[in-house]
């Protein structure tokens, strides 16, 4: 268990579940079934996330290198359009999703823990990348120019070079944090600063081609884009079927452990993570940009995908993105139904409505909900000010779901 | 319980360099010791010094503790800077007398703060000096230099973090050391003028007054025992009535002269005010290393444990130490004991 777990357990343990000898007989067979789906869910969700941070790298190349060669504007501008909407479908898209296999040390936001046991991560000096490629807030200024700094962060400032090492350096100077690399990052590098209150950033295509520090300005955002499709293999890798790797370990951990994360993992993505830290928390500090893509504007779908992550671990089910390819097994509900029906039915109650309360930011009902078809109807900036009850709404239905996954690990029986 | 979340959000996200989007949460420096209060309050914990968890801790901050140092860089020397503002650590070679001080760890502060101040008044009957800030008793902080814990979280987004507030709406830029271009930075000031709003800073106090009192992980009534006929708790009092419930601090919430070698350093040598301490609270020591994977102890965290602590005991402590050295073998062990289990 890694401290921040620590924290938020012993912090929050009102909500925490106790363990009690269960009135049935387990089914392990299905256990490991479950397992096992768990970890394929999690190569297939990182395997997509990866392929889509290498289409990003690869459009990012595509529009540096014709912004760098001098191309007519009108041309350099459509890549850099095509470069946002890769950053938006294809790379954030399935990555939203694989945010719920955080929470309980696995690979992505691992932390060596000094207890005398040293686990294959540990052994391997394995570091979790998740503060390189998704943390928040973004420090703008540290990175470059903002409203009213013309010259401020790394990139306009020459005495830096700029390198991978270098950022990742940066990104967590003397152990403290100064965001400056990864999706967010990205982002603020394609859109800048958010000043509409009905759209998002603008930021202008000459900031690449001849603006005061272009140069760096690619540099910048090339080193990103390829540091990012890195990061990401190195999680990838850690799923993999077959190899020496985490993968291995977490199959043969007790099956009990393993739901106890499972159930860890989507009760702290719908509750503290997503309900409290993410939407309710933007409504209590009445701010507009209080929201996690507040460039682009596209908060909505980190809301919806990690709401889906949450889901996917449920019904054991993962649909690619870029292939639409499905992955799917034996699941959480699966072993929920057999012991307790009513308690499954409550649940599925729960994600539809959930469902029911994002569906209106797409401007579809809930049935017409999809990840790939939809578009933003209603943006995050814009509701937390106009409508709040329909924000509200998702805080509330997040709050029935995060009870009804309460319960449910209690009538398994499991101590989180 | 909302409003908590809300606090534990500004309590441990970084804060960053305005202007941001993020405008809740900018305003960091320009000079800082840390970019959130969770840098140093890991776990709601203890800090360490740095070097027993992290090369660069930033939980011991650095005090100035004479005129001359005041002067050239007002109340905290802080290693870092926003770019293009020197860190005042880099001038810190020729100067000596700098006070350390530790992050303390957070659990039970909200109980403190409702002790009544009678309850404060009555312990002074036994020694002990209370500490008076602008005529209201002080009862937080090292020193006890802060009334209550909206002060004390005000001052602490303000020395350590370069945030100003309601209670601070100063930046930081005190001292003649860099004052020029520290003024003229880019501060993060929102409607209220300040870097976090009156209502913001409140739901941190809030998550302060949320964290329940560390409950004792084990117990050894032979060592309490000890502890009470050695005189522990004269200062280290026990307990208190609190809105009908019981609490067990151990802290009597008063200064007392704690001698010369607890003493800051300054330049006449260790005045009164150089040896008075505030005496701290003792529970929580029984889950400080579970929650900060350490036992560091004192204002400094000079102490690697409980034992080293209670021999840097000193001034109107000095009967009690020598009682303690005077310990049997069994006394000792079950005393310390008692104290780790607190």
């Amino acid at each position: 268990m890694n401290l921040r777990s620590l924290i938020t357990i012993s912090f929050f343990a009102t909500q925490g579940v106790i363990a009690h000898p269960v009135p049935f007989k387990r089914d392990m067979a299905l256990e490991e079934a479950i397992v096992k789906n768990y970890a394929d869910l999690a190569y297939a969700n990182y395997t997509d996330s990866l392929i889509g941070a290498k289409e990003l790298n690869n459009m990012i190349k595509a529009f540096t290198v014709s912004a760098e060669k001098g191309q007519d504007e009108a041309s350099v501008k459509l890549l850099m359009g095509m470069t946002k909407e890769t950053w938006k479908n294809f790379a954030r898209l399935p990555y939203g999703q694989s945010e719920i296999f955080r929470f309980y040390n696995g690979p992505v936001d691992f932390e060596p823990v000094n207890d005398g046991v040293t686990t294959y991560l540990e052994s391997i000096n394995f570091e979790g990348v998740e503060g390189l490629m998704n943390a928040w807030p973004l420090d703008e200024a540290y990175i470059d120019y903002v409203a009213g700094d013309a010259n401020a962060g790394i990139i306009n400032d020459r005495s830096i070079p700029i390198t991978r090492e270098q950022i990742e350096l940066m990104n967590e100077r003397d152990g403290e944090k100064n965001i400056s690399a990864g999706y967010h990052a990205i982002e603020f590098l394609l859109w800048g600063q958010d000043f509409n209150s009905n759209g998002p950033g603008e930021r202008p295509v000459t900031d690449y081609t001849t603006a005061k520090n272009a140069d760096r300005r690619r540099l910048y955002l090339q080193t990103l884009g390829s540091t990012l499709v890195s990061h990401l293999e190195k999680v990838t890798e850690q799923w993999k079927p077959g190899v020496e790797n985490y993968r291995r370990e977490f199959l043969a951990k007790d099956t009990h452990t393993v739901l106890g994360y499972l159930f860890t993992s989507m009760i702290s993505m719908a509750g503290d993570e997503l309900k409290s830290e993410r939407i309710e928390n933007a409504l209590l500090l009445e701010d507009q940009e209080e929201e996690h893509s507040c460039f682009s504007d596209t908060t909505v779908n980190d809301i919806y995908t990690n709401y889906l992550g949450v889901k996917n671990i449920y019904f054991g089910t993962y649909a690619h993105y870029s292939t639409r390819e499905v992955v799917k097994g034996a699941s959480v509900s699966d072993l929920v139904a057999s012991i307790d029906p009513a308690q499954d039915k409550r649940l599925r109650e729960a994600f539809t409505k959930v469902e029911e309360a994002i569906a209106p930011f797409y401007g579809v009902s809930a049935q017409d909900l999809s990840l790939s078809q939809n578009q933003i109807a209603l943006s995050f900036d814009v509701a937390i000010v106009n409508n709040q009850d329909q924000v509200q709404a998702i805080v509330d239905t997040l709050d029935i779901l995060d009870g009804e996954l309460q319960a449910a690990a209690q009538t398994l029986g499991l101590n989180l | 319980m909302a409003h908590v979340k809300v606090g534990y959000s500004l309590f441990s996200k970084p804060w960053v360099q305005a202007p941001s989007s993020t405008k809740r949460r900018d305003g960091l420096g320009p000079h800082f010791n840390a970019v959130s209060c969770m840098s140093c309050h890991r776990g709601m914990g203890r800090g360490a010094p740095p070097g027993i968890l992290h090369p660069n801790d930033p939980s011991l901050v650095l005090k100035s503790n004479s005129p001359r140092l005041k002067e050239l860089f007002g109340d905290q020397i802080t290693p870092k800077a926003l770019p293009g503002i020197q860190p005042e650590f880099d001038y810190l070679n020729d100067f000596v007398h700098v006070s350390a001080r530790i992050a303390p760890h957070l659990a039970g502060l909200g109980s403190l703060e409702k002790i009544p101040s009678s309850e404060i008044i009555r312990n002074a009957e036994n020694g002990g000096t209370i500490s008076f800030i602008k005529g209201e008793i002080a009862r937080f902080g090292w020193k006890a230099t802060q009334i209550d814990l909206t002060h004390q979280v005000a001052a602490a987004f303000s020395n350590d973090m370069g945030i100003t507030s309601a209670q601070f709406p100063h930046e930081n830029c005190e001292g003649s050391v860099g004052e020029k271009a520290c003024e003229n930075y880019l501060d993060g000031a929102d409607e209220e003028g300040v870097e976090i709003r009156s209502d913001h800073l409140q739901m941190v106090v809030t998550l302060m007054k949320s964290i329940v009192p560390p409950v004792p992980v084990q117990n050894n009534p032979a060592g309490f025992e000890v502890f009470k006929k050695i005189n522990c708790s004269s200062c280290h009092r026990v307990q208190y009535q609190v809105e009908g419930e019981v609490i067990r601090p151990y802290t009597d919430l008063l200064l007392h002269d704690m001698g010369d070698r607890l003493a800051d350093s300054s330049p006449e040598g260790s005045r009164k005010q150089d040896r008075m301490w505030r005496t701290p609270p003792l529970w929580g020591l029984g889950s400080q290393a579970l929650v900060n994977g350490h036992t560091r102890l004192l204002h400094d965290g000079r102490a690697k444990n409980v034992k080293e602590a209670i021999l840097w005991h000193g001034g109107e402590a000095t009967p009690s130490l020598n009682a303690f050295k005077k310990l049997s073998k069994i006394d000792e062990k079950n005393l310390l004991s008692f104290l780790k289990g607190l």
